[in-house]
């Protein structure tokens, strides 16, 4: 199989891998009892590895971003925290502000020099 | 106190769905996909790739997780297995969600079309809307706003995927930071005792199972982890009993 074959097998598998959630919940909606042990299992998984997935790409992200400064990613998502839990919590907000936050410690260059890693 | 149902007429269940989902929910929902359109290229998919993704996973962690476990040089299997993991909120979802439209609806894949329609966004403005909208419009209001946020999603990946070659660096590298800054915030603000723990738990062990194989590191932190915040969520629900 050709390479980019390979990556529409990927996305092919894997809009029917989310489909099949979907399409189970809609056929059994009245058949199945959202606080059985087996749903707390499922919510515990797929937050766990979302997780595991944000943070690793904090700490060692790929591509462009594993040349932006560690410190300044970490940086800027507290100061997206602070505009969400001071500001109303409107997720709009804090992203755009983590984001200005994110482009000024990584191009400005006084404030770039500052970044120890 | 039972909210009062203030929107009978259908005109003007379309216009406060409208009135709702124009604002902060297409303007995050364009931002993200133009955001996942930038990672994507950059991991090898292409546009029509990109377009099938946010339109046929529509799910946001699940997306994220195939395009980044590509690039980590994970094997098909263990990339669709979390991909799918990362989405499985979509089943408590619909069997939650579903029953609240379903009247007056025979055709069973229409049901499914509508699960399909279904994400975060619209499922959380349908539960705050509709105890003030009459029974049988809020179907209609869930149709109008999952509508326009799906267009705005492509809209978003179709930016995306225009402008990812000519951007300057800051702004693509500000791209690829807005769903880790996204999950990241939304993460921080959770409450509850399980969830918390699985969040905690996933989060230590991303990184550091990583580090021993980048292959296989994503599904062990989640299916592991997520495994480990089950057992102790038991047991102390256990222990208070």
């Amino acid at each position: 199989m050709t390479a980019y074959n390979y990556l529409w097998l990927i996305v092919v598998c894997c809009v029917l891998a989310t489909f099949v959630w979907r399409l189970v919940g809609s056929i059994f909606a009245k058949k199945i009892n959202t606080g059985s042990a087996l749903f707390q299992w499922v919510t515990c998984v797929s937050y766990a590895m979302v997780a595991a997935l944000i943070a690793r790409i904090f700490v060692f992200p790929g591509g462009e971003l594993a040349d932006t400064s560690m410190v300044a990613r970490f940086l800027s998502l507290a100061v997206g925290a602070l505009f969400y839990f001071s500001v109303g919590r409107s997720l709009l907000l804090a992203i755009a502000a983590s984001l200005g936050a994110f482009v000024a410690l990584t191009t400005l260059p006084f404030l770039s020099h500052l970044m120890p890693f | 106190m039972a909210e009062e149902i203030v929107l009978q007429e259908k005109k003007s269940v379309t216009r406060r769905a409208i009135a709702d989902v124009m604002g902060a929910p297409i303007l995050i929902i364009a931002t993200q996909k133009a955001g996942f359109a930038t990672l994507a290229l950059e991991v090898g998919f292409d546009g029509w790739m990109i377009l099938l993704c946010t339109v046929g996973i529509w799910g946001l962690p699940g997306q994220v997780v195939m395009a980044e476990y590509q690039a980590a040089g994970a094997g098909l299997f263990a990339i669709v297995l979390a991909s799918s993991m990362a989405n499985a909120r979509f089943l408590p979802m619909c069997v939650s969600f579903l029953p609240l439209v379903r009247d007056g609806v025979k055709s069973t894949s229409f049901m499914v079309l509508m699960g399909q329609m279904l994400s975060l966004n619209s499922w959380a403005s349908c539960q705050r809307q509709f105890p003030t909208i009459s029974p049988e419009h809020r179907r209609h209001y869930f149709l109008v706003f999952a509508s326009i946020l799906i267009s705005f999603a492509v809209i978003g990946a179709l930016a995306g995927i225009w402008a990812a070659g000519d951007m300057p660096l800051w702004a693509y590298t500000a791209l690829l930071m807005v769903n880790p800054i996204f999950f990241a915030l939304v993460f921080l603000g959770m409450k509850g005792r399980m969830v918390v723990t699985a969040l905690i738990i996933g989060a230590v062990l991303g990184p550091l199972l990583h580090m021993i194989t980048p292959e296989w590191g994503l599904l062990f932190a989640g299916v592991g982890g997520g495994t480990l915040a089950f057992f102790l969520f038991r047991r102390w629900e256990g222990n208070k009993a």
